[in-house]
């Protein structure tokens, strides 16, 4: 499903980029600001309670917030089913400064979450819904979203998807889903980070002999990204290796485990993360970039996280497990070492352990290469195609 | 204070203090999540709002949602008669010790602890 192709740059419009987070913690609409911005008038829509500097946020989201037993009475209706209730519900706690009014000024509304599409229904001729996670198995290793939360976004997807005809997501698995089981049409539009980033990486240089080999994994500290099971692999590689974890702290409770389990392992170190606009520049000064995402009940088998792409345009040598998506560009690319599904720890890091330094230039050196390609200009054209392509018909 | 936690929320808490210990004026300090949930609440209920504070407005008064957003130091305007509405979770023991660093002291402020 390689929709990716070079079309027409949309310039002199006013656009809206809708998504229910602060700009700082959202890469794919702060990369479509960053390129529709330089020739549009572009406003967002955010949970950003304050000016922002550059970025034009004359709308925001908040969710006013319930008590425990008004929680508890929206959990009974979600298991006696009265979903229409519970959205609407959800949808009458929600605050925002933004009315249909103000909606019919702007051509283009990119709408980043689910929840909040309902807010767009009537301008949903202009609406391009960006589906960054197949929503109703977002977070199915949890047995309170499987659930209390699951049925709800999976009712969302079924009353709202069919009124939005534009709809984008992250990856061919993501689209597929959709179609399976909504019978929706989603077009692919992968992360790839911007160009002016990716130029920040370092320039490539062989790996001497006696060079520690330093892996890297960066993102958010959540359960289920198997950061344990990186800290017990810092823990088997050999003396060559160097594991750094570069975390945010997403859960702060979980974030104090992590940092004790580090402290019992020597070959593992814990960085503060750095901003967003510096990630790929920072990495670039590693060897392999690593991803676990082996959860196999939730959406892990089909994502394309941003850091893959991050990873790439860095140059490194990739090590990824879980993921369909990835181990499918890995190798088609030859982009580093893949694993489908689960792997053991042990085989993980025998796989690791057996690798000489000539085989990770030789993956970096792809990776190098493939960069060049895996950027956002080479695709943003096309999405515009496709999306003035929906409208016409 | 849990056993209230449970069944009602912050904002209809705020409300039930207004409306028992009808302030003079309304100070709200977070101009974060909880402050625009406070806010639009009171709005909805006709209770004006004399000032919107936040520590992000000390470095320079910024506006939002069409209100003024001022630094702590409008703390030192709070008279007896008047109540400071604390608008966060996370951050309540900070914001207490800076109202009490500008003379506004417990009784005066309204807010859930985390206890």
């Amino acid at each position: 499903m390689k929709s990716w192709c070079i079309g027409r740059m949309i310039k002199n419009k006013k656009v809206l980029i809708a998504f229910y987070d602060s700009f700082v913690s959202c890469p794919r609409p702060k990369r479509l600001h960053a390129y529709l911005a330089q020739h549009n008038d572009v406003t967002i829509a955010s949970k950003d309670f304050q000016p922002l500097s550059n970025v034009k946020n004359s709308f925001f989201f908040c969710r006013a917030k319930r008590s425990r037993f008004a929680q508890w009475i929206v959990d009974c209706l979600v298991k006696f089913r009265c979903l229409r209730r519970v959205v609407k519900l959800q949808l009458s706690q929600l605050i925002t400064n933004l009315d249909d009014s103000a909606l019919k000024e702007f051509d283009y509304v990119f709408v980043h979450d689910l929840a909040l599409l309902p807010l767009f229904k009537s301008v949903s001729d202009k609406v391009i819904f960006d589906a960054r996670e197949f929503y109703p198995l977002m977070f199915t290793n949890e047995t309170h979203f499987k659930v209390y939360e699951a049925p709800i976004w999976h009712y969302m997807c079924q009353q709202y998807l069919p009124l939005f005809p534009c709809k984008i997501t992250v990856s061919d698995g993501v689209a597929k889903k959709y179609q399976d089981i909504y019978k929706q049409d989603f077009f692919t539009f992968p992360s790839f980070p911007l160009k002016s980033l990716a130029d920040r990486k370092s320039t490539f240089s062989a790996l001497k002999p006696t060079d520690k080999i330093r892996i890297i994994y960066h993102g958010a500290a959540h359960k289920d990204r198997d950061i344990e099971k990186l800290i017990a692999l810092g823990d088997c590689l050999d003396s060559r290796y160097e594991l750094h974890l570069m975390l945010k702290k997403a859960d702060p409770f979980y974030y104090e485990e992590i940092k004790e389990r580090v402290a019992n392992v020597s070959g593992v170190k814990l960085l503060p993360p750095v901003k967003f606009e510096h990630i790929i520049e920072f990495i670039s000064t590693y060897d392999i970039g690593i991803h676990m995402l082996e959860n196999t009940e939730n959406q892990h088998s089909i994502s394309l996280p941003n850091k893959f792409f991050e990873y790439i345009a860095a140059g490194l040598m990739l090590i990824t497990a879980g993921s369909k998506e990835m181990y499918s560009f890995i190798k088609s690319h030859n982009l580093g070492m893949g694993f489908e599904t689960k792997v053991p720890l042990d085989d993980l890091a025998r796989h690791i352990n057996s690798l000489t330094c000539n085989q990770i230039d030789s993956y970096k050196h792809n990776n190098q290469k493939a960069s060049e390609q895996f950027v956002f200009e080479h695709i943003a054209e096309g999405l515009f195609e496709h999306i003035n392509h929906s409208r016409s018909i | 204070m849990n056993i209230l936690k449970f069944f009602i929320s912050f904002r209809f808490f705020v409300w039930f203090i207004i409306f028992l210990r009808r302030p003079t004026r309304i100070f709200l300090y977070g101009a974060g999540e909880i402050g625009v949930e406070i806010r639009d609440y009171l709005n909805h209920k006709n209770i004006p709002v004399y000032c919107w504070l936040d520590m992000k407005a000390n470095t320079i008064e910024y506006e939002f949602w069409g209100h003024k957003v001022y630094g702590t130091s409008k703390l030192k305007e709070v008279a007896e008669a008047d109540l400071v509405v604390i608008c966060s979770e996370v951050m309540i023991d900070s914001m207490v010790a800076e109202c009490k660093k500008q003379n506004v002291f417990s009784e005066k402020l309204v807010y859930w602890s985390n206890d």
